[in-house]
Order: C-alpha cells, then sequence, then structure tokens
C-alpha cells in the first residue's frame, strides 16, 4: 500500500472530484507526504485544472513514497457520487497492482462499502503550466458569477469579461442581441477589485459555465484574475487546499 | 446511462424534404397508381392486380419491420415484403448498395414493397402476443424471409414517402402475418436480443462491433429487441435511424478524442442521386459542423449546426436526422486512420431528389472519405478549394460558422507556456 487517506466527509471529496471532471476526463494524480495534486488541460489544450488537497484535510494520511496515480475522472466520480451525506471516505492506492480502493463508511451504522477502479496507463509527459502575471484581480459571489454566465449564454457563445477599478463587467454580443451583467464595487456580488486600469478579455461561455457550476458548490466566492487578452484564472478557495482554473481567451 | 432520446420529424427537415412531381404536386398522399410516374416502371397493373386481389400476399421480406411515427405512443407496425422477388428482396433494405442502383432502381425497388400494417400501443414490444413475436422473430433474421400477410382489404396503392426512412408501396391493415420459413438468426442477435438486462445503447454498439449492418440494427431497435426490459418498445423506423446513427457515433467519438491530430488542411467529396457530400478535415481537436444547402429556386440554407469542444450535446435542430448519419462515416474513418481532427461537411440537395430518407448523406461520405483527398497547407488555401468545388453560395456558411470562428479566434494555452 503507498498511499492510504482518509477524509472525514465522502460527499465533500466527490464535489472536487466533480470539478475536476469539468475539464479533464481522466488524469493523473500526483501523491508524496504532504499532499495529492493534479494539473491536467483539457484535450482541446484550452482550459487546465490545478488541484491540490494537503494532508491537513485528511484525518489520516500515510504515503510511503511518491505515486503517480492515473485514474477515470468519470469513473471515480461515479462511484464517488453514491457517498451519504454522514459517511467518510478512505482512499488507498496500490501501486504494484495498480488500483484505487474507494471505501465510503458510516461509523454510525457500522457500514462500509468498498469499490476498486483499476488504474490506467500514466501518460508520459508531466503537464508544465503557463507561466502568467495578472494586471487585475477580482473576488466575486459564486451565485452571481453563475447567474451572470447563465444570462450570456442566452446570447451568445462567449462573453468578454472586464475588470475595471469600479466594477466587473460580463457583455456578450450575439446575431440576436446584447447582454450585459455589472458588479459594481461597493456592492454584494463583488467583494474586492484591485486593479489600476481597464482590462478585458473574451472567453467561451461553455468553459466558464463547466467550471463555475461544479466549483459554486464547493465555494462562496471566487477569485478571478485577469490581463487584456490573456488567459483568466478563476480560483474557488477551499480549506487545505487549492482549486483553480485557467481558460484561454478568444480573440477577435 | 441515459434514456434514449426520441424526437419527433416534424419541423424544418420535414418542410426541406418533399416530393416535388409535377403529378401530385407535392402531396404523394393523392398519388395512384394510374398517373404516378414512379410507379410506372413497376410491375404491370395485370400482374398487380392480380397479387393484391387476392386475401394473402405471399412474398419475401428483407426482412423489414416498419414502425410509423404518426400517432405515437400509438404506432402503426407491421412487416414489410416485396412483390418482386427474392434478389430485390435482398436490396430493398441495404442501404450501402444503393448508390450503384440509381434513383429509379431504386423506387422501384422500394415502391413494390407491400406494408402489411397494425396499430399497436409501442409497450406491445414486451408483450407476449404471437402476432408481435413473429414480427419479432422476422426482424431478427439478416437474410430475406418468405412471409405470408393476410389483409383486412384490399391495399391502397399509393406511395408513403417519409423525411428520414425510405419510401414503401401498397400498404393496408393485416389480420395475420405468418412466416413460410425457419428464420437463420446469427447468435450475436439471438444472444443481445434474449439480454433483458444490456441498456439499448450497448446493445447497438456490441451489434456494430459484431459486424451488423446499421439498417439491421435499425431493424433490431425498432422491432423492441433491444434494451433492458423497461426499455423496449416499438421505435419509429424514422427515429430509429438516427438513435443508431448517433449512439455508433458517440462511442466513436469517445476514442476518436485520444487520438493524435492529423497535419494538414483534407477535403474529400462524392456525389451522386442529385446530391453531393464534401467533407473538410482540419487538423484541430474533434468538432463538427454540417452546412446544409438545397438548390431549388436558387440556393437556400445554409441549415447548421454543430459541436464544439467540451459542449454538451444537443439535438441537431436545423439539420435533422442528416447531422448524424453524416457524423457517423466521419468517425469510422477517423477512427480506421487513428487521428483526430475538427470535420465540417457541406452537403447539397439538386431538384430532382425525391426524399429516399437520411442514408445518401452516409453513403455519400463514405464513397468521398473513400477516396484521394486534397491536401493543403493552410486554411486559407482549402476554403478557397471548397469555394471552387462547392461554390460562391460557401461563403454564406463561412460567415456564420462556428467551427470557424472558434478556429480563428480561441488562442490554446500552449502559447503562453514557451
Amino acid at each position: 500500500m503507498a498511499f492510504r487517506m482518509r477524509l472525514p466527509s465522502a460527499d465533500y471529496f466527490a464535489d472536487l472530484v466533480k470539478a475536476i471532471s469539468a475539464v479533464v476526463e481522466e488524469g493523473t494524480f500526483t501523491i508524496d507526504g504532504s499532499s495529492m495534486r493534479l494539473t491536467s488541460m483539457d484535450p482541446a489544450h484550452i482550459s487546465l485544472v490545478n488541484f491540490e488537497l494537503s494532508k491537513s484535510a485528511a484525518e489520516e494520511y500515510s504515503c510511503e513514497r511518491p505515486v503517480e496515480m492515473t485514474v477515470s475522472i468519470n469513473e471515480l466520480y461515479k462511484l464517488l457520487s453514491r457517498a451519504r451525506k454522514n459517511e467518510s471516505l478512505i482512499l488507498e492506492y496500490d501501486d504494484e497492482k495498480k488500483n484505487l480502493t474507494v471505501i465510503l463508511a458510516n461509523p454510525a451504522a457500522s457500514t462500509e462499502r468498498s469499490f476498486t477502479l483499476n488504474a490506467l496507463e500514466t501518460a508520459t509527459g508531466k503537464t508544465a503550466t503557463p507561466n502568467l502575471t495578472f494586471e487585475a484581480r477580482a473576488r466575486v459571489n459564486a451565485d452571481a458569477l453563475k447567474d451572470a454566465i447563465e444570462d450570456a449564454s442566452l446570447v451568445s457563445d462567449y462573453t468578454k469579461v472586464t475588470i475595471a477599478p469600479d466594477a466587473v463587467m460580463f457583455s456578450s454580443k450575439g446575431e440576436l442581441g446584447t447582454h450585459q451583467t455589472r458588479f459594481i464595487r461597493g456592492g454584494t456580488a463583488v467583494y474586492e477589485i484591485e486593479t489600476d486600469k481597464e482590462v478585458s478579455a473574451n472567453f467561451s461561455l461553455t468553459y466558464l459555465e463547466k467550471i463555475i457550476k461544479p466549483g459554486k458548490s464547493l465555494a462562496d466566492e471566487t477569485v478571478i484574475e485577469l490581463s487584456t487578452n490573456r488567459p483568466i484564472k478563476l480560483a474557488f478557495p477551499i480549506p487545505s487546499g487549492k482549486l483553480e482554473y485557467l481558460i484561454a481567451p478568444r480573440i477577435e | 446511462m441515459k434514456q434514449l432520446k426520441l424526437h419527433a420529424t416534424t419541423g424544418p427537415e420535414a418542410r426541406r424534404e418533399r416530393v416535388e412531381c409535377p403529378e401530385c404536386r407535392g402531396v404523394p398522399r393523392y398519388c395512384s397508381l394510374n398517373v404516378c410516374p414512379y410507379f410506372r416502371g413497376l410491375l404491370s397493373r395485370e400482374a398487380l392486380e392480380r397479387k393484391l386481389s387476392s386475401e394473402s400476399v405471399f412474398g419475401p421480406s428483407p426482412p423489414t419491420v416498419f414502425v410509423g411515427s404518426y400517432g405515437y405512443p400509438k404506432v402503426r407496425v407491421g412487416p414489410m415484403l416485396s412483390l418482386l422477388d427474392e434478389e430485390h428482396a435482398a436490396l430493398a433494405e441495404d442501404t450501402q448498395r444503393w448508390l450503384e442502383l440509381g434513383l429509379d432502381k431504386i423506387l422501384d425497388i422500394r415502391l413494390s414493397m407491400l406494408y402489411g400494417r397494425r396499430y399497436s400501443p409501442v409497450t406491445a414490444a414486451r408483450s407476449q402476443e404471437r402476432h408481435v413475436m413473429i414480427l419479432q422473430e422476422l426482424a431478427m433474421s439478416l437474410k430475406p424471409v418468405d412471409t405470408e400477410v393476410w389483409l383486412e382489404k384490399r391495399p391502397l396503392v399509393r406511395a408513403g414517402f417519409q423525411v428520414r426512412a425510405a419510401p414503401f408501396g401498397p400498404s393496408a391493415p393485416a389480420k395475420r402475418v405468418q412466416i413460410a420459413e425457419n428464420p437463420q438468426v446469427p447468435r450475436i442477435v439471438d444472444r443481445v436480443a434474449a439480454d433483458t438486462d444490456m441498456k439499448a445503447e450497448a446493445s447497438v454498439n456490441k451489434l456494430y462491433t459484431a459486424g451488423l449492418r446499421e439498417y439491421d440494427i435499425v431493424r433490431l431497435l425498432s422491432a423492441g429487441l433491444l434494451g433492458t426490459r423497461i426499455e423496449r418498445r416499438f421505435v419509429p423506423t424514422e427515429w430509429s435511424i438516427t438513435a443508431v446513427d448517433d449512439i455508433i457515433g458517440k462511442s466513436l467519438r469517445k476514442n476518436v478524442k485520444r487520438n493524435v491530430l492529423i497535419s494538414d488542411f483534407l477535403f474529400y467529396t462524392a456525389s451522386g442521386v442529385h446530391n453531393r457530400v464534401s467533407v473538410a478535415l482540419l487538423p484541430l481537436p474533434w468538432m463538427f459542423e454540417v452546412a446544409e444547402f438545397w438548390h431549388r429556386n436558387g440556393v437556400s440554407g445554409p441549415f447548421m449546426d454543430s459541436e464544439l469542444p467540451l459542449e454538451r450535446d444537443r439535438y441537431p435542430e436545423n439539420v435533422g436526422g442528416a447531422y448524424h448519419a453524416v457524423r457517423l462515416p466521419i468517425l469510422e474513418h477517423l477512427h480506421k486512420l487513428r487521428r483526430q481532427a475538427a470535420a465540417i461537411a457541406v452537403i447539397e440537395i439538386w431538384p430532382g431528389w425525391i426524399p429516399l430518407g437520411v442514408w445518401r448523406f452516409r453513403e455519400l461520405a463514405r464513397r468521398a472519405l473513400a477516396g484521394e483527398p486534397r491536401r493543403f497547407d493552410d486554411l486559407k488555401e482549402l476554403l478557397s478549394h471548397m469555394r471552387e468545388s462547392i461554390g460562391r453560395h460557401l461563403d454564406l456558411w463561412v460567415r456564420r460558422s462556428r467551427v470557424l470562428r472558434f478556429y480563428e479566434e480561441q488562442r490554446s494555452l500552449g502559447l503562453w507556456m514557451r
């Protein structure tokens, strides 16, 4: 047994895996003595997910030696989605047999359900992360952000995200009409804006929607980082971990 | 796994696929044997009269079990049998060979199909009724089966044209159906039909991998022989055709998305039966777009539908069944090459076409992809060649294409990794 971890809440981990599955269908977790991490791009290389869950999130954590575990994220989510509210989760990875054991335990009822999932071949090469600096940063309410994205998708395939010193805006233009949502500084939808100039870029709504929907159930706020016509970074602050996404822009 | 979706065929697709015939002025319901030019080459009037005047009609069924969509969930179900010989009966369903035959011959063969229909709720497919069992036994054969149908009244001799499925000839309510020989059922069909725990999607894929032809799978699905017990019902043939194209396409797509990209811009084209299918492959992750043009009193269209990366599948409202019919051969081709590409299909229909079904897109795309492609280094060269080959109306599509727009505007994260 190369790796064993016990988490207090199985359905929370299920939400995390669901958030990863927004971008990738299969992925490689890198696990060492301090955390489990995954960085992966979607097949079209337009979006990237950067996930990390540190040892401190777990009630029990042991890792004899660093391992790489490639699994089908969709299949893993299917198993985890069976988790009930009060169940805890044990993950065990056997790197000789190349299988992951998922145990859903309910201490109150003394029941234990276990699944094993065969690991996949690890694809060669590590996912590089783009080197990016951002000119603007805003913290927004995740619900309001989801509404803005859903509104925009009524008129177009993509939306222009703007961070100005006084507001965060989403504007879209389609064949039949336009849409705009403004989160004005000082209101309830935006908590903080850090920028000294206006920056904006266009992004595919399909990608934004896929990422924001599951992210919203994990965190109440979303941190948006942006530069003009460069990738956007969306971060969902989670306890003892990290969940960030990058999406490449569309340039007209 | 999802419940299969069944889509009604009303809407723009049905409005475009209409019979344009000077005799009946586009209302094939009023066709009659005397005036219909399509019926003329058929059996002589006397021979037809003789065949249809007796109480029962005997002939080879390709086999065909046809399920109508009108009145769903209470639909017309029944066998079709050929009034010609067995050789013609075998051709009557074999869409893969129809391109070689040409319109007149296809019409001859299809309009000599007699349809013995009976109203039945779709859920009757699960019942042990004698009539249902006979239909299902017939559907399981892969070779023509001699069949006898007792008719309640004299058949109506007019053509039944449809949007996605091929037309048929005389039809009448059937009292009784009997199979006159033992149908030969391959073991794989027997096994899949007997398995009432296997989902319809898995069954379709299993039969496809085993090498069955699409129209055999369509018939089995229509007859309510595939899927879990609760899923089994009569599926209108028109919906079944699209469902099968879609299910097989989706499972191929899953594999194609893992392949490496092609390296050039490729262009394939083929025409026949007053239709033309042109396929362009671009070195990009899997995306797909169909643009349909009708050449009828000038050009109408493009009617377009597309799928971009990560997008959820939705029903192609504008193109309809042709979308899945043309996507399947493209995915088959990429799967065979072990390559990935973005695909664009331009389909054109000229006057002279009469609605014989969506199979022509599937077969023309297959014929196109079997040929040698033209290779280009960039999109500009590809587009200028396409414009030359297809015509100026292509620009109507270029302006509105979601795939081209995505290609031109969407950047990849790779750009910031160097």
